[in-house]
């Protein structure tokens, strides 16, 4: 489910500012139509960035109902979904940095009704979301957003409120960890607190 | 970042969020390009380290490319749980400047996670059933028509003796179906946890059974108890019991579970004597990968 922007949804021609607008002016219905038509694209990028499935319901909760109540404070400096995505990080990062500081574990993303991947690409992801969700959770979101989704750098900048510079450097730093956790780097054995039973050989020096 | 850095890197000096900068552009134009660029062009631990971790970053690409792939929609019951509180919200505008919303949220969130929670349950049922079976072979076992008959009709087991897997000084018993209960008198830590329990191999936990079941757990030995908490565990984590240890964790009395999914992954969740329906009372849990694990920071 790699980043695809769209305007306008199959059953609403209006565009995102269009519904934010009637939302704003009363439209009952409109910042529901918004929300379902980017549902699966916020709900993808929390989940990956917080790996836990109750975790993500509520931060994605918490975030659109705020986006919600300050509509009006939309100014269109962005395109709608860079701010609903910008709240729903921003909800992401405050739980996952309010459970960083809490003796805790990834959790499971596993929850009903998500689709279940088999045998060896199962194990792959697994141990590549587990090392994901060790990483600090602003290299983690950079990741998520670019890496794992395909948001262009300067969308991911505007999401994170920091410069794309910034966020070149949360992705490459944050592949490097990832590479020594997943046991990728030449010479190098696993990290011992997160290895992988399906990790690749590690290439020879050419 | 020398957590990241490889093993030999404190010994060389390398530093690799600026290779890793440097191979990522972040440096251009600065002093620092220029002064990278002159280790990696220099030294050969800078050269053969900028080496590695160009090949590691294609395969790393590529792995999270994969995550990326992976279907994710938005769960029904999370979408109709936030179209709920949309709905509450809109219903009361005014409220919800005097902060009167919040309750219409909260209601929301309830209901989602009590429907997160149905359907986390349903999803549970093999793991439900399978302790069911459990309890039907056990009573069998213990030769307690008016215990099997509660089980068969699937009412809950109201017994109060201990687990009926526990034989004699509650060892467990062997060679039956559902999770291995066992008494090793071990006292788990993080660093040992995962390690202990896969030793064990589940079905071996029984046989290496030595200690008691520490008194503060007699409560989980019932069938009805044990059925509760493992429900709850269940409702937040994914795999099916094989082993059940009561033992202690960080010196407390705990039970000990090792959830298991697709052969050998799945979790270890210790939850302490208070783990009922409503709360496993989760003291600590980590995720077992293949023939490895993750730990907590």
């Amino acid at each position: 489910m790699r980043h695809d922007p769209s305007v306008a949804g199959p059953t609403d021609p209006r565009d995102d500012a269009e519904l934010l607008r009637a939302h704003v002016a009363g439209d009952p219905a409109a910042f529901e139509t918004l929300v379902r038509r980017h549902a699966d694209r916020l709900w993808a990028v929390a989940l990956r960035t917080l790996g836990d499935r109750e975790e993500a319901a509520d931060a994605v909760q918490d975030a659109l109902l705020s986006a919600y109540r300050k509509a009006d404070r939309f100014r269109g400096e962005s395109a709608v979904t860079t701010w609903l995505h910008r709240i729903v990080v921003n909800s992401c990062l405050d739980r996952a940095r309010r459970r960083q500081a809490r003796p805790t574990v990834p959790l499971p993303e596993q929850g009903a009704g998500e689709p279940v991947a088999g045998g060896e690409d199962r194990d792959t992801t697994l141990t590549v979301r587990a090392a994901l969700a060790e990483l600090p959770p602003d290299q983690r979101a950079a990741l998520v957003l670019v890496d794992v989704y395909g948001y262009p750098v300067a969308d991911a900048a505007q999401i994170l409120d920091v410069a794309p510079g910034t966020i070149k450097s949360r992705c490459a730093r944050g592949r490097a960890r990832l590479a020594a956790r997943l046991g990728h780097l030449r010479n190098q054995e696993p990290s011992p607190d997160v290895t992988s039973g399906t990790a690749r050989p590690r290439k020879e020096a050419p | 970042m020398s957590d990241t850095a490889r093993p030999d890197d404190a010994s060389t000096g390398v530093d690799v969020d600026l290779v890793a900068d440097y191979q990522a552009g972040v440096l251009a134009g600065t002093p620092e390009e220029a002064r990278v660029a002159e280790l990696i062009a220099t030294r050969p631990e800078w050269s053969d380290a900028a080496q590695a971790l160009a090949d590691a970053d294609r395969v790393v690409l590529e792995d999270l490319a994969g995550l990326g792939a992976e279907p994710a929609p938005m769960p029904a019951d999370v979408l109709s749980g936030l179209v709920e509180a949309i709905r509450a919200e809109r219903s009361a505008p005014s409220s919800a400047a005097a902060g009167g919303a919040v309750v219409g949220f909260d209601a929301a969130r309830r209901r989602r996670v009590r429907r997160a929670r149905w359907v986390l349950g349903a999803a549970a049922a093999v793991v439900v059933v399978a302790l069911l079976g459990l309890v039907g072979t056990s009573v069998l076992h213990d030769d307690s028509a008016k215990q099997a008959s509660s089980a068969r009709s699937g009412a809950a087991p109201t017994s109060t003796a201990p687990h009926p897997d526990l034989g004699p000084n509650n060892q467990p018993r062997p060679g039956l179906a559902g999770p291995t209960l066992g008494a090793s008198g071990t006292d788990y830590t993080p660093a040992t946890v995962v390690r202990v329990v896969r030793a064990s191999g589940g079905s071996s936990l029984g046989a290496a059974a030595r200690g008691q079941v520490p008194a503060q757990l007699d409560r989980l030995t019932r069938p009805d108890q044990l059925d509760g908490c493992l429900r709850a565990i269940a409702a937040g984590h994914p795999g099916t019991p094989r082993t059940v240890d009561y033992a202690r964790f960080r010196g407390a009395p705990a039970m000990v579970v090792w959830l298991v999914q697709n052969g050998s992954s799945g979790m270890i969740v210790a939850v302490g004597p208070e783990c009922g329906p409503d709360d496993p009372h989760l003291v600590y849990e980590t995720v077992v990968l293949g023939a490895h694990e993750t730990t907590p920071k």
